[in-house]
């Protein structure tokens, strides 16, 4: 095993706030080869569980659900003249160190959704080129964190083309003792005049021992753009909470339904009820008999 | 398509920028014990202030630079340590001083003996005349300001400067803090006795005057319960110096229920390293209010720091940077929440032309103990070209749930429909974009005295226009 | 015995007061109307009474069912048979109305439906409101137009069926049909319930429909004048001029 930095900022900043990357050990070993064929209709379904290098092209939606411990997880998505991408990871129980590579030529798009249900220790990097004219990059992330659980993301979106789009959403809840990093970078490269890049975070804290850290980086090297950055951190709103007593819900339970809300409006772009129903049910907020 | 699957490039893929490179080695080399003795021989330092530079200077040579932020690899040592030299102090005169800066000082109109003085090269700037009247108001109110140097000689104050002096920003802070602390050389000293308001702004554009005396200057700002005040830095002429590096250090110490607003507008001339460090610890229901405009320097990195270290305590950040052809100036905030139900601000403007870089870097630190804190950055950006670049790089750690923390960002280009709008009444393209420009950057204006507002002004139509008006 | 009995309340904001001393008192049954000008306490004491954080009650009683709420959260106060209609009702992404409104039911009924019954019960509630029955899956006030949160807020008021329903302005910003519809969900309400009315507005349209016990003008944080249903007519006529000091100039 080596110990490396990963998830490293595309732009370094103050080394004492300990945010430029993250340090792993690498596990060893021999990644299994996956490639997949998205297709239109019915979404592939992967469930992984060791050291995988998954290759992603296509149109169509691929679900992958990772649940592995010391497991590196290679994916590398190419998305073709027009083409369209789903690729949703849904990250349950274990360790892995996870990176996703893109590449997108004119007019594709990719949608990528990740959704961390309380992984153990998690490092998640996510690189995309948009190097085609007019392709689009949306991201939807949603992470629930507890005990002493630590999640590391580093999302890179490099757009190089013309008139790119990008839009990621960010939605999470801490809890306990656990502590999320999440590093978020538009890239506006010379050249990609007519581009458009948003990032969001919203980070619910629930309990005072948590630790966050929010990175978000905007690099820019052109005129004709248009990027915009927002985070958000902290408690319910008030106005929420008063809101939902009014109607009987005491403020314990608020915190429960806000916290599922927020990593269910992620779910619902899952796009795909089977899974979408699964993760519910696993967090409760659905019926068994619906 | 060309991809390793060995699991090992996972890291490699991920190490496509570089750092600066170390430049350590060669900014050590030259500064010796000797010279240091030297100058605190020829101020003649008490004894435990030459111990102090001393010590820096050991710190000095074993810190590394930063792996972050703008390359300063063009830094000439050797000039800067003749430049610094008691003995050898550089002759510099007006002939020595480049003509792009004496074109400005024309086109802003400063009388040639406020040129001299701002380009390093006259006799003292006479502003004793209007400074002594400054003084007396001063005085009577209570307030202490004269130049550090003579107040640490002054039985009355050099306690005071032992025990606060380079406290907040400790020679280990960095490389160039450390510098700092082995050669400082003037600047002022301030302490605004519990519950003086003091009407008047304090400029330290009117001690100005040994030649030289910018470039290593400390300020020593204390201001005690209860209090008022605020002070100004610099002006928006060109200040030029020869060797090229202003490694300043300003330390200030608010009180509790004190306010003190700390407004800096910079022009350092183009070839200078502004490798300035500006910090603040605010006591229970103080505040700290920074206003700064960065438009000069070749390479900056400045990044007040704000501490909160008392209940309720307060810290606001009004920016502006600009940069301009063969600038890149990395400039921002820091804001420690250390204490409960503290609150934070922040307000940026950024604008890259002609090929400049400008970066916003900032962090908000809210501690495990910051109960009930709220913290709030808004940034913006304006790319005037596209050989031009625009960085925002800010960073949030929080160690707390009971807080509220956001942080909004925008990067954008002036709006084609404005400029048509102003055109469309008449006004030239050039004028139309000085215009919106300026607005852009009223965040900053709007919060200065309204001379330095209009110097401001000026400033920026100078950089868009070439012509002030 | 009195619904909800208020004496001598006085509330604000911080340290502005903006209730000094306000006394009413609504019956079980009855249909009272708060009316008064802009700024003169309408939503303010909506809030106060529904125990809203934002605002602090720093002195007076009020009374539901006879017991002092006065403290009380605001969930408790639900629980008890109260509900305030927001103006701006919040926008919770993720959260769907229907299951809001079920985990709601849950909390004021102490009991959980089965998911069947729940959905019929819901159908016909949204019926009653000519609202398409997508809404129910969409977040909760996510997107929706005014007209769409305030046929929400009705829809809560319908399935939650309080003993005392206050409604902040429900009328406000409606085309005519809308008016009609949210009407004709107040009405279903009393017809279903029989819960008592405090209904908070400025015009009377919202109003037609319904037989009003008593009027309440409220202006400056006072409660000015009181009487009859015979009080929204006069003041339809006059405005509020002659309780606000301008009147009397």
């Amino acid at each position: 095993m080596a110990t490396q930095i990963i998830n490293q900022l595309p732009a370094p900043t103050f080394s004492w706030l300990g945010v430029n990357g993250c340090e792993r050990e690498l596990p060893d070993g021999t990644p299994e080869a996956v490639a997949v064929k998205a297709a239109a209709g019915e979404a592939a379904r992967l469930e992984i569980g060791r050291s995988t290098d998954l290759t992603v092209q296509g149109s169509g939606t691929v679900i992958a659900k990772i649940a592995a411990d010391d497991a590196v997880l290679h994916t590398h998505i190419r998305a073709g003249y027009g083409e369209q991408i789903r690729f949703v990871q849904i990250f349950q129980n274990g360790s892995a160190i996870s990176e996703v590579t893109a590449d997108l030529d004119d007019t594709a798009s990719l949608a990528l959704i990740q959704i961390y249900l309380n992984p153990n220790d998690l490092v998640s990097g996510i690189r995309v080129h948009l190097n085609g004219r007019k392709s689009v990059f949306t991201s939807r992330i949603g992470y629930l964190l507890d005990g002493e659980h630590a999640l590391d993301i580093n999302l890179h979106v490099i757009q190089s083309g013309k008139k790119t789009a990008s839009d990621t959403d960010v939605k999470g809840v801490l809890r306990g003792h656990a502590k999320k990093t999440f590093r978020g970078t538009i890239d506006f490269r010379n050249g990609c005049a007519g581009s458009v890049g948003a990032e969001r975070e919203e980070v619910l804290l629930m309990d005072e021992a948590v630790q966050n850290q929010t990175v978000p980086v905007i690099l820019c090297a052109e005129e004709d753009v248009s990027g915009t950055h927002g985070a958000s951190i902290g408690q319910i709103d008030s106005k929420h909470i008063f809101y939902l007593q009014s109607r009987g819900i005491p403020e314990d339970r608020i915190y429960e339904m806000i916290a599922l809300a927020r990593l269910g409006s992620v779910i619902a772009e899952i796009g795909d009820a089977e899974t979408e129903s699964d993760i519910r049910r696993q967090l409760g907020t659905e019926d068994a008999d619906a | 398509m060309k991809r390793n699957t060995q699991v090992s490039d996972i890291d490699r893929s991920r190490y496509d920028f570089r750092y600066a490179e170390d430049a350590a080695d060669f900014l050590s080399s030259g500064i010796t014990p000797e010279i240091i003795r030297e100058i605190s021989e020829e101020k003649g330092d008490p004894e435990w202030m030459r111990a102090f530079r001393l010590h820096a200077l050991e710190i000095f040579q074993r810190t590394e630079m930063p792996g972050w932020g703008p390359p300063v690899d063009g830094l000439n040592m050797d000039r800067i340590v003749t430049y610094i030299r008691p003995k050898s102090r550089m002759n510099t005169d007006w002939n020595d001083v480049p003509e792009n800066i004496k074109a400005t000082f024309e086109k802003l109109g400063i009388p040639q003996a406020e040129r001299e003085s701002l380009a390093g090269v006259g006799a003292q700037y006479d502003s004793e005349l209007v400074y002594h009247n400054v003084r007396k108001e001063v005085a009577e109110s209570g307030v202490v300001y004269t130049d550090l140097e003579s107040a640490m000689h002054d039985p009355k104050y050099a306690d005071m400067i032992r025990t606060h002096f380079m406290k907040l920003v400790p020679p280990t802070d960095h490389k160039f803090a450390a510098l700092h602390g082995a050669v400082w050389s003037g600047g002022s000293f301030v302490y605004v006795p519990a519950g003086v308001h003091l009407d008047i702004p304090l400029q330290s554009y009117f001690r100005l005057n040994a030649k030289g005396a910018g470039q290593f200057e400390h300020t020593l700002i204390i201001v005690e319960d209860n209090a008022y005040l605020h002070f100004i830095e610099g002006c928006s002429a060109p200040k030029y110096y020869e060797a090229g590096l202003h490694a300043g250090c300003v330390e200030l110490y608010v009180g509790r229920h004190a306010t003190l607003r700390y407004s800096t507008i910079e022009n350092w001339s183009k070839n200078m390293y502004n490798l300035n460090t500006k910090r603040s610890v605010v006591a229970e229901g103080g505040r700290v209010e920074w206003v700064s405009g960065s438009f000069g320097s070749h390479v900056s990195y400045l990044y007040p720091m704000s501490i909160l270290n008392g209940r309720g305590a307060h810290a606001e950040f009004t920016g502006i940077t600009f940069a301009g052809e063969g600038q890149n100036l990395d400039t921002g905030a820091k804001i420690i929440h250390n204490a409960p139900e503290t609150t934070s601000h922040m307000d940026t403007k950024s604008i890259s032309k002609s090929g400049g870089i400008s970066t916003f870097r900032s962090a908000v630190v809210v501690k495990e103990n910051a109960v009930g804190s709220r913290s709030s950055v808004s940034c913006e950006s304006l790319m005037l070209d596209d050989i031009s670049r625009s960085d925002t790089v800010p960073a949030m750690d929080i160690r707390t749930d009971k807080c509220d923390v956001g942080h909004e960002a925008k990067i954008g280009r002036i709006s084609d429909d404005a400029v048509f709008y102003l055109m469309s009444r008449g006004l030239d393209e050039q004028t139309a974009r000085a215009m919106i420009v300026s607005g852009f950057a009223d965040n900053v204006s709007k919060e200065l005295p309204l001379e330095y507002a209009m110097e401001m002004n000026n400033l920026i139509r100078l950089e868009m226009t070439g012509n002030v008006g | 015995m009195d619904l909800l009995n208020i004496e001598h309340l006085t509330a604000g904001i911080e340290d502005r007061e903006l209730l000094h001393g306000v006394s009413l008192t609504v019956g079980s049954g009855e249909t009272h109307v708060l009316m008064g000008p802009n700024g003169a306490g309408k939503s303010t004491l909506g809030f106060a009474v529904m125990g809203s954080p934002e605002y602090t009650v720093t002195g007076g009683t009020i009374r539901f069912a006879g017991e002092d709420i006065t403290r009380e959260s605001p969930d408790k106060r639900a629980k008890r048979g109260m509900f305030l209609s927001f103006q701006n009702p919040v926008e919770i992404p993720g959260l769907s109305l229907s299951d809001f409104i079920r985990n709601a039911l849950e909390q004021v009924t102490g009991q959980r439906m089965k998911l069947w019954d729940f959905k019929k019960q819901l159908k016909a509630a949204m019926d009653v409101l000519q609202m398409d029955a997508a809404y129910a899956d969409r977040d909760l006030n996510a997107g929706f137009s005014g007209g769409e949160k305030k046929k929400a807020e009705i829809l809560q008021l319908l399935m939650l069926k309080p003993k005392l329903a206050i409604l902040d302005e429900t009328d406000s910003g409606l085309d005519v049909d809308a008016v009609k519809t949210v009407s004709a969900g107040i009405a279903a309400y009393r017809e279903g319930c029989g819960g008592s009315l405090l209904i908070i507005t400025h015009n009377s349209k919202i109003l037609d429909a319904l037989h009003v016990d008593r009027t309440h003008i409220i202006a400056d944080g006072r409660i000015v004048k009181e009487g009859g249903a015979e009080l929204i007519a006069e003041i339809n006529r006059s405005g509020f001029d002659a309780y606000t000091g301008k009147g009397a100039v």
